[in-house]
């Protein structure tokens, strides 16, 4: 027994050790921490491989500072976090869809944003300057595409009809409510059935209508990919931003807005109330809203920027949105209203497409 | 007491016996409990009673939440149909992947019981190894193996033991299969130690006596090991009624559990009155069934054992 | 047990094995894999998922975070859980029951609810984020598993034993550490491990306590696999596996978890 004391007393102070160590190259800073420090929440992935590359590294060199990137959770977790945290300090600034963002603002936990701190803002699209409301200028949107199999989708599609076409029965992916795509699916339903947002039945009559047709129902974006490239999905509602990126990788896929045409969500930049270096905050949102940087991420994951001035090459035309023509026709459901809505329309798909389900057995 | 028939196990009850054979501090109880109850206290108990105190406050979106104090949480979710449904749907879940990892387990754990030393180390690893991997590229593992054109849908083709793809995705036995394999190594090491306490004595009498091997385990072993069976099922139960990401990458909006509802309310739609109360039901039903359960096999043993 | 149980019991468990196992498989396999997209079966085999590691610099640092982690949380969780399961099982204490039946609590409750609670509970308390926090809610949420699995080793140790030691004039501590804590080390180890691997997987509760410094590789993964879908996270997948099953190995070498355990005495 006095051997197994010693191995567990020893395999206690290494683990403890070992945790101590693990925590340490996180938290010890190199000298010269004169350099202002910014806590950036964004997201991972390729996302966050741009931002880092092309925003936050000219960033800090042009301001002298140190960006510090959290890359956890999904706008809305990390809504849920600030919600959590209230007064306590966890970011500098963090991006948010835009009705996370207008919740956000709503419940006090932003700071409001204005032509003062960001003077890049008269520079953006209308829409883009939250007027009146104001937590955050919109710096990029995204518009809803239909993407599809180029292989398997014969002739190439022009409607949202598609998805209703018993050709692609059980080839269809949809997202949960709760999730942007699903949410925006249900808009897109009700737009063409003659509604909208404030009008919302008809999206849910269409959505239920839409049920025999899905073969897969994928709540993490992620689980998108695999469905795609093995062919088990032809068809799906999806963000142009990251549908170009599929298509760049080499999935045999294409994309259109159809011709009924389509919502776009919208991103923007918080900066909470518990924030501590707000200054360097905004000057972070005016930088990304300069024409240079919006441009760079226009063309590397194809988000639409909002800043008026950008102009892209002419390849770049039917993949991303950019200038006032393009941007026009989009069209941008009231945010303000998603954020106050969602919860009983979350409620309402539960009930109304788990008894679709049912009754298709 | 002289040597022979062991004592039966030790019971809370028996501490005063155990200041007979030779006095413990009788207060050493709160001691040793002390640091486990501190840690649940501080780490767990506070803070989750600090969130779930939000079901007594009423939801309002888009704005801070008002004053007063309000049972309407609790009456939305149990004066509702479908949210009944909901609670009774993961009551059901739970019920199936327990009584199935128990059902599949015990044989793996009675084969690392039992079995000869060589192998074991290696089989314990697998054993174990599922569990290291994210569930997220698991459920990718299981993607790939269960979609239509899926390996398991090949294979079944192939063989002519069906003519179109099985669904497993998206419906209730995808579930089933995903949370069956997440609690099969919990149920598998929790009952290797369960079985490994039976004194192998016993059943080689048995054998001694004529039996034949199955029926030696059937009649002295396994209802030995029944206590701890129930006790891993209970801690399996537990767990299954907690899982929200495998029901929600596995079956979709088939079979909605409790947790997705407590996910939806707590990340998306941020009415966090309506989250903690589903929440505090939940954790209420749980833990009363864990503690009907408890008393049930504490008749059972007619001992008083806390265990 | 006769040759035909054997094979029997052998071809029922080889299934459960394999059923444990598959999708674990399609990950390694996928890991060798050429395309920039995970794809299974391969078409064609490389390791370049394996030496593009060192482009994940996030991704290693995670790995070695999660590590230390789960073993703090293992060994303060061994240690706290032990002594509670003791308690509970061999001492009376006001609020005994109450324990008994809050013990399992934190198992019942979705871990996103424990993790948001701890958040707001450590901003209530305005407390620097740290290493810390998550270790407070990662042992929280595994210690009922070394509980049990103590409290059951322990039910079933024939107090005799003890006593035959304590008879002999050996204190109660002593009696304890030489004879019953043996005793119960397949309990304990069984919980550690739980514990172990538990908090090295764990998602919904570390979601929550992260800071942008301090980032499990679970969330790692986690926030990758958000925007992106390339088999890197099979090679970092299947790393993790190799290791973590590596290192048990290796702590059951010198702990000896399979250590047979007949009618209470040690071999």
């Amino acid at each position: 027994m006095e051997r197994g004391a010693r191995t567990w007393a020893t395999i206690l102070t290494a683990s403890i050790a070992l945790a101590a160590l693990a925590g340490a190259p996180g938290r010890t800073r190199p000298a010269g921490a004169q350099a202002r420090e910014l806590v950036f929440s964004g997201y991972g992935g390729d996302y966050g491989e741009v931002m880092k590359k092309l925003v936050i590294e000219p960033f800090e060199r042009q301001f002298n500072a140190r960006v510090v990137y959290d890359a956890t959770g999904s706008s809305a977790q990390k809504l849920a976090k600030l919600r959590a945290t209230r007064d306590t300090y966890t970011w500098d600034v963090t991006v948010l869809t835009g009705y996370d963002l207008l919740a956000a603002g709503r419940e006090g936990l932003l700071e409001p944003i204005g032509a003062d701190r960001v003077p890049n803002l008269p520079k953006l699209h209308d829409f883009a300057q939250r007027e009146g409301q104001g937590w955050g200028p919109i710096t990029s949107v995204d518009p809803l595409v239909l993407l599809y199999n180029r292989d398997r989708v014969k002739p190439a599609p022009d409607s949202w009809t598609a998805l209703w076409d018993p050709k692609y029965r059980g080839k269809v992916a949809v997202s949960h409510v709760s999730e942007g795509k699903g949410l925006f699916l249900l808009l897109v339903a009700a737009y063409m059935g003659g509604g909208d947002e404030k009008h919302i039945e008809p999206g849910f009559a269409r959505l239920r209508e839409l049920v025999p047709q899905v073969g897969a129902w994928l709540t993490l974006s992620p689980q998108y990919v695999p469905y795609l490239q093995r062919e088990d999905v032809w068809l799906t509602p999806y963000w142009n931003g990251r549908a170009q990126l599929m298509i760049d990788q080499g999935l045999p896929l294409g994309t259109v807005i159809p011709k009924e045409g389509t919502l776009a969500i919208t991103n923007s930049f918080g900066v909470p109330k518990s924030a501590r270096q707000k200054t360097l905050a905004y000057e972070f949102i005016n930088f990304y809203l300069d024409r240079t940087q919006q441009e760079a991420f226009a063309r590397k994951i194809y988000y639409s920027p909002t800043n008026r001035e950008v102009t892209l090459p002419p390849e770049y035309a039917g993949r991303v949105a950019v200038g006032r023509e393009a941007i026009g026709r989009l069209r941008f459901p009231d945010e303000d209203y998603l954020a106050r809505a969602r919860g009983a329309w979350v409620e309402r798909w539960n009930k109304e497409i788990y008894d679709a389900l049912k009754y298709q057995k | 007491m002289t040597g022979g028939r062991p004592r039966p196990p030790a019971t809370g009850r028996g501490a005063p016996a155990a200041a007979a054979s030779g006095g413990r501090v009788p207060r050493t109880g709160r001691w040793l409990a002390a640091p486990l109850a501190f840690w649940l206290a501080a780490w767990f108990l506070l803070p989750v009673a600090l969130l779930l105190a939000e079901s007594f406050r009423p939801v309002v979106i888009g704005q801070p939440t008002p004053p007063g104090l309000t049972l309407a949480n609790y009456a939305r979710f149990l004066g509702d149909p479908f949210y009944r449904g909901t609670l009774a749907a993961t009551l059901v879940l739970g019920a199936a992947v327990t009584a199935l990892a128990l059902a599949l387990g015990y044989p793996v754990a009675y084969g690392l019981a039992r079995g000869r030393h060589r192998g074991r180390a290696v089989l314990r690893l697998c054993v174990v190894a599922p569990l290291l991997v994210s569930v997220v590229i698991r459920t990718y593992g299981w993607i790939v193996l269960l979609a239509n054109n899926g390996a398991v849908n090949q294979a079944l083709l192939a063989l002519g033991l069906v003519d179109q793809p099985v669904k497993f995705l998206f419906t209730h036995t995808g579930v089933l299969i995903g949370l069956v394999h997440f609690a099969l190594p919990v149920a598998i090491l929790s009952l290797v130690g369960v079985i490994e306490a039976v004194d192998r004595s016993l059943e080689d009498a048995a054998r001694g006596l004529g039996a034949g091997a199955w029926r030696a385990f059937w009649a002295v072993t396994f209802p030995l090991t029944l206590p701890g069976v129930a006790a891993g099922g209970m801690l399996i139960f537990s767990l299954t009624v907690a899982a929200f990401v495998t029901p929600a990458l596995m079956g979709g909006p088939s079979l909605i559990v409790l947790s997705t509802l407590i996910y939806q309310q707590m990340t998306v739609t941020l009415e966090w009155g309506f989250g903690a109360a589903v929440a505090t039901i939940l954790l209420v039903v749980a833990t009363g069934l864990f503690l009907a359960a408890q008393r049930g096999l504490a008749s059972m043993r007619g001992t008083g054992a806390a265990a | 047990m006769s040759r035909r149980a054997r094979l029997l019991l052998a071809a029922v468990n080889g299934a459960i094995y394999a059923f444990l196992l598959a999708p674990i498989l399609v990950v390694v396999v996928v890991s060798f894999g050429d395309s920039a997209f995970l794809q299974f079966p391969p078409r064609r085999l490389s390791l370049r998922w394996y030496t593009d590691l060192g482009e994940y610099p996030d991704f290693v640092q995670s790995f070695w975070l999660s590590l230390g982690l789960a073993a703090a949380t293992a060994a303060v969780a061994g240690v706290v859980g032990t002594l509670g399961a003791f308690a509970l099982v061999r001492h009376r204490f006001p609020g005994r029951r109450l324990l008994g039946a809050l013990v399992m609590a934190p198992v019942a409750l979705p871990g996103l609810v424990t993790g948001i609670a701890l958040l707001q509970f450590f901003s209530l308390l305005r407390t620097e984020p740290s290493i810390a926090r998550l270790l407070a809610g990662h042992v929280a949420v595994t210690v009922p598993y070394v509980v049990r699995s103590v409290a059951a080793a322990l039910a079933g140790v024939d107090r005799t034993l003890e006593d035959a030691a304590r008879g002999l004039g050996a204190s109660p501590w002593t009696a304890t550490r030489l004879v019953t804590l043996p005793l119960v080390k397949p309990g304990l180890v069984a919980g550690a491990v739980f514990s172990f691997i538990l908090s090295f997987d764990n998602v919904a509760v570390s979601l929550f306590l992260t800071t942008p410094r301090l980032v499990p590789l679970p969330i790692q993964i986690y926030n990758y696999v958000e925007s992106s879908a390339r088999p890197i996270i099979a090679s970092i997948s299947t790393l993790q596996v190799a290791i973590v099953v590596m290192l048990l190995a290796i702590a059951e070498r010198v702990v000896g978890f399979s250590r047979r355990y007949v009618g209470g005495v040690e071999p």
